[in-house]
């Protein structure tokens, strides 16, 4: 059904060119006679003359697809690369410009901070949640629909866990959980550490712990 | 002398006459009717696809963000479309027998990209920056309309240029906090305009560059 729409769309346009083409010449035949009446007048053979070849380049000026121009647009199809792939992989042995720097980072981790909780809060909740759930419990909305349900954050194994452990799970991938080092940069793996270990405190933490105030609120909940 | 018209050749002049001039401008009319309409600019259609991929099931139902596939939306011009490999990261798991996702399989096995068909193509002559948009707090919700409802994915707003104008003039009232970006349901209960006021002074947006050219045009 859908094929047929678009063979229709794709003849709907083809006309429409087509039109459009024609009233750009009637256009522009209006302009020529209007700065040239005496031309137009004068003799009929005269005036096919100039107008015929004219009218021509005009025909062929609207050929011109400045829409869809002939270069590669990301991730879009080649006719020159081999692979048909307008997107390369870089070649083997090189290093990308920048990635050495992207990488160093992962060696010492950064400072705690609000900003770097809040970003690894941000990251874990696009790449983690599908499966780790919000709160780290492992019952994420994917897990509900069958996938194996990965380890409780606050399993006492992964709170002893060196940081190193989530980086490199992270990177890796571990079990049934594929690398996520293509989607999460290094920057942002430390920041998802940081908010994996709050989880962790969260989950974990005696309730005694907290300010008073944070208490009463918490209680206050149903 | 015989009369070399009939007396009706007045009527019928004028009736060739009005239908020439009433064509022209009827010709006219539906080429700009036509120009609009979501046949030319493909509003609410659908696209084949190789495979049916619902965003209603993915981004609504499992409210999975839409940056677990659209990595590059913040940093790049372009949204980008997964690889083979993210889709895998859970269909290695799920539904690995199901016929629907024969082509994915194949994709990681061989290594060939699936051949996904565009359902929004700008002309090449507007250099739209995905990441710049989505940075300035313009959700996604905006142009894409509500994804998660689509279970198959078609343009929810013709975007044309009257369009990118539109917002482009005026963009307070259409910006959001960079936060809310993804959720496709945010709501605002306060003034939105004066929310979207602080956000371009936040996000450092500058009203009068917008309409300029060469903001689009290059």
């Amino acid at each position: 059904m859908t094929t047929d729409r678009l063979s229709a769309t794709a003849l709907g346009h083809a006309a429409l060119k087509a039109t459009s083409k024609c009233s750009r010449t009637l256009r522009f035949l209006g302009i020529f006679r209007l700065a040239c009446p005496s031309l137009a007048t004068r003799s009929a053979g005269r005036w096919f003359g100039v107008f015929l070849p004219v009218c021509v380049l005009t025909l062929v000026a609207g050929c011109d697809q400045m829409a869809r121009q002939p270069r590669a647009d990301a991730q879009e199809a080649s006719r020159f690369f081999p692979d048909g792939k307008v997107n390369q992989a870089p070649p083997v042995g090189t290093v990308a410009r920048g990635e050495l720097a992207r990488d160093a980072v992962l060696a010492e981790r950064p400072p705690l901070t609000a900003a770097l909780l809040e970003r690894g809060e941000e990251r874990y909740r696009i790449n983690c949640v599908p499966c780790h759930g919000l709160a780290g419990d492992g019952l994420g909305t994917v897990v509900q629909r069958g996938f194996p349900r990965p380890p409780d954050f606050a399993e006492p194994r992964l709170v002893q866990a060196p940081d190193r452990h989530f980086l490199k799970v992270i990177e890796h991938g571990y079990g049934v959980m594929y690398s996520y080092a293509a989607r999460v940069k290094p920057a942002d793996r430390w920041a998802i550490v940081a908010h994996i270990r709050s989880l962790q405190l969260a989950r974990t933490a005696d309730v005694k712990a907290l300010p008073e105030e944070d208490r009463r609120a918490l209680e206050a909940r149903p | 002398m015989a009369q070399l018209f009939p007396r009706s050749a007045d009527m019928w002049f004028r009736v060739v006459l009005f239908l020439l001039f009433g064509g022209l401008i009827a010709l006219f009319a539906a080429c700009v009717v036509l120009q609009r309409s979501d046949y030319r600019t493909d509003e609410g259609w659908t696209v084949d696809q190789p495979v049916p991929f619902s965003h209603e099931h993915h981004a609504g139902v499992l409210r999975i963000d839409c940056r677990y596939c659209h990595d590059n939306v913040e940093t790049s011009a372009v949204a980008g479309l997964p690889p083979t490999h993210t889709c895998m990261s859970c269909h290695s798991q799920l539904w690995t027998g199901a016929e629907m996702l024969a082509p994915v399989r194949q994709s990681l096995a061989q290594g060939e990209p699936l051949r996904w068909n565009r359902v929004i193509e700008l002309p090449d002559y507007v250099f739209f920056h995905h990441g710049v948009h989505v940075n300035a707090g313009v959700g996604c919700v905006e142009c894409h309309g509500q994804v998660d409802r689509m279970p198959l994915m078609y343009k929810a707003k013709p975007l044309t240029m009257s369009g990118c104008l539109d917002c482009h003039q005026d963009p307070a009232p259409r910006l959001r906090p960079r936060e809310a970006v993804t959720d496709m349901n945010w709501q605002y209960e306060g003034d939105r305009r004066a929310l979207g006021e602080a956000l371009m002074r936040k996000y450092h947006v500058r009203a009068g560059n917008l309409t300029h050219c060469y903001t689009c045009h290059r």
